[in-house]
């Protein structure tokens, strides 16, 4: 049976799994900040279809799968300006809006190239302390076991069901059932830890060596959108 | 092959509440290259006696020695013990730590003080020698039970351990999982490693064992030979199991020793068999 969480199985399918995550840190953390510093129009809109581009034509994220990501958190965003709207008018909230939808393809970008064991080596390379990574490294293991245990659950219970809706009564015993079962899959993964002789917990680092080519490429692109953005100040102010 | 005990137990105990014996004054010797299998119904306490066996459990009573020496209950006892017996659980996923296939076989190494070059090396051999190399990319939590099992393998493989302990290992493998199992067990108990596995498959126990312990509400009802002991029906039978279907056709044919023991034996047995009856 194959399950997986749906982020997690596209950052670790797209092309852009064997790149460093140096290099995608780089280009995402360089338009996150550039989204943040210059004004939202034009230059956050720019961002974002850069950072579209990127994943759709460079990491070759499902454009289905970029829209499903980006949904929840735009309809998170569009909830939060609405006392904007209220308060401070239109032009103010989909200024917001906007900047808000460029750091989230940032993000969205990093998120979807690079799976979470690729960060947390790299945070630990950036002496993140040592005790933090492996609890992160220990919880996205467990988080990966108990997903697979929800998706079993959610399978027996559409069995059981004939595909029917569950009933509340249903629903809440299978969350009972699952939260009892991932506290032995979380026993069973300590013993497993124990077997293995768990003290601290190394791991091989990725393959991946940074890219110059795509590190001085991702640094120009973002020297020219800082450039362009001073040049144009007079059109559209900071 | 060198016959000298690499791991014994000596009146062997364990409850998991007074009074309820998982395991009940078991006596084993496991020589270097020892093939044994522990057989047994569900309950019969082939798992705990395995997880007493690697260290990951400690017996209520009775000795384990690992090379003469005795095990010890320290923190140092218990590391060294594992340095030379790993076990593989009964599922997989319960032992398989690290994001990556390729990160998860290294693990061990690493743990132990290997370099990371080194280690990286060695993860490729073992991977290699399971036949999954193509797998080294792959997030562990997204392979089928057949793949972690073969990665869990080869995480112990990696550490070169001198006793492997395998519980239920040829369960969800298909047929082609269980013949790699089994070469790879083959190689590695030519090597000099002694393997200990429990399991309900008589036939694979009877073709690959070169020793099999009957367990029953925790003791050892009959150990030895595994033609020998997998001809009583009747202590098979209290024992709630079947005698293995290659040696069952084989006394059924009523033909000479020695007896089948694989399928291709069995080919060659049964046409001398059939000739001697109708020449």
């Amino acid at each position: 049976m194959h399950v997986h969480a749906p982020l997690d199985h596209i950052a670790f399918s797209s092309a852009w799994r064997s790149r460093s995550p140096v290099d995608k840190l780089v280009l995402g953390g360089g338009l996150l900040l550039l989204a943040s510093l210059l004004p939202a129009l034009p230059w956050s809109i720019a961002i974002s279809i850069i950072a579209a581009t990127a994943a759709l034509a460079g990491a070759r994220i499902p454009l289905r799968a970029w829209l499903r990501f980006l949904a929840p958190q735009l309809a998170f965003l569009s909830a939060a300006v609405l006392p904007i709207v209220l308060g401070e008018g239109w032009p103010r909230a989909a200024s917001v809006w906007i900047r808000g939808l460029a750091g989230a393809s940032c993000m969205t970008l990093l998120a979807m190239t690079t799976p979470v064991p690729d960060l947390l080596l790299a945070a630990r390379r950036a002496h993140v302390p040592g005790v933090l990574v492996e609890m992160a490294f220990l919880v996205y293991r467990l988080i990966a076991s108990i997903w697979e245990l929800f998706e079993r659950l959610r399978l027996g219970l559409d069995l059981r069901l004939r595909g029917g809706k569950p009933s509340w009564h249903a629903a809440t015993l299978s969350a009972g059932n699952l939260l009892t079962r991932s506290l032995q899959t979380a026993r069973r993964l300590e013993r497993g830890a124990s077997l293995r002789g768990l003290d601290g917990f190394p791991l091989l680092a990725p393959r991946c060596e940074p890219s110059r080519l795509f590190l001085v490429a991702s640094v120009a692109l973002q020297l020219v959108l800082l450039a362009a953005a001073i040049m144009l100040r007079s059109r559209y102010p900071w | 092959m060198v016959n000298r005990a690499v791991l014994a137990a000596r009146s062997l105990s364990y409850a998991y509440a007074p009074g309820q014996w998982a395991v009940r004054n078991v006596e084993l010797t496991v020589a270097a290259g020892a093939r044994i299998a522990l057989l047994g119904a569900n309950g019969a306490g082939k798992s705990t006696l395995l997880l007493l066996l690697s260290g990951a459990e400690h017996a209520c009573h009775g000795d384990l020695f690992l090379h003469g020496e005795k095990a010890e209950r320290t923190r140092e006892g218990l590391r060294r013990w594992r340095q030379h017996a790993g076990l593989l659980l009964q599922d997989p996923e319960d032992q398989l730590l690290a994001p990556t296939v390729e990160q998860d076989v290294a693990f061990g190494p690493l743990q132990a003080g290997v370099e990371e070059a080194q280690a990286r090396r060695l993860a490729e051999q073992a991977l290699a020698k399971m036949a999954i190399s193509h797998l080294a990319t792959r997030p562990v939590h997204e392979l089928s039970l057949g793949e972690k099992k073969r990665v869990a393998l080869a995480g112990l493989l990696v550490q070169a351990p001198s006793v492997l302990l395998l519980d239920e290992p040829t369960a969800g493998l298909d047929p082609e999982g269980v013949r790699a199992l089994r070469e790879t067990l083959d190689t590695l108990a030519a090597a000099g490693a002694a393997i200990i596995l429990a399991t309900h498959d008589v036939d694979f126990a009877y073709e690959w064992a070169s020793e099999v312990c009957v367990l029953f509400q925790g003791s050892i009802l009959a150990q030895g030979e595994p033609a020998r002991i997998l001809a009583d029906r009747e202590m098979l039978t209290h024992a709630c199991l079947e005698p293995p279907l290659l040696l069952e056709a084989a006394l059924a044919m009523g033909g000479p020793p020695p007896l089948p023991r694989s399928r291709t034996q069995f080919r060659a047995w049964a046409q001398g068999a059939v000739r001697r009856i109708a020449p």
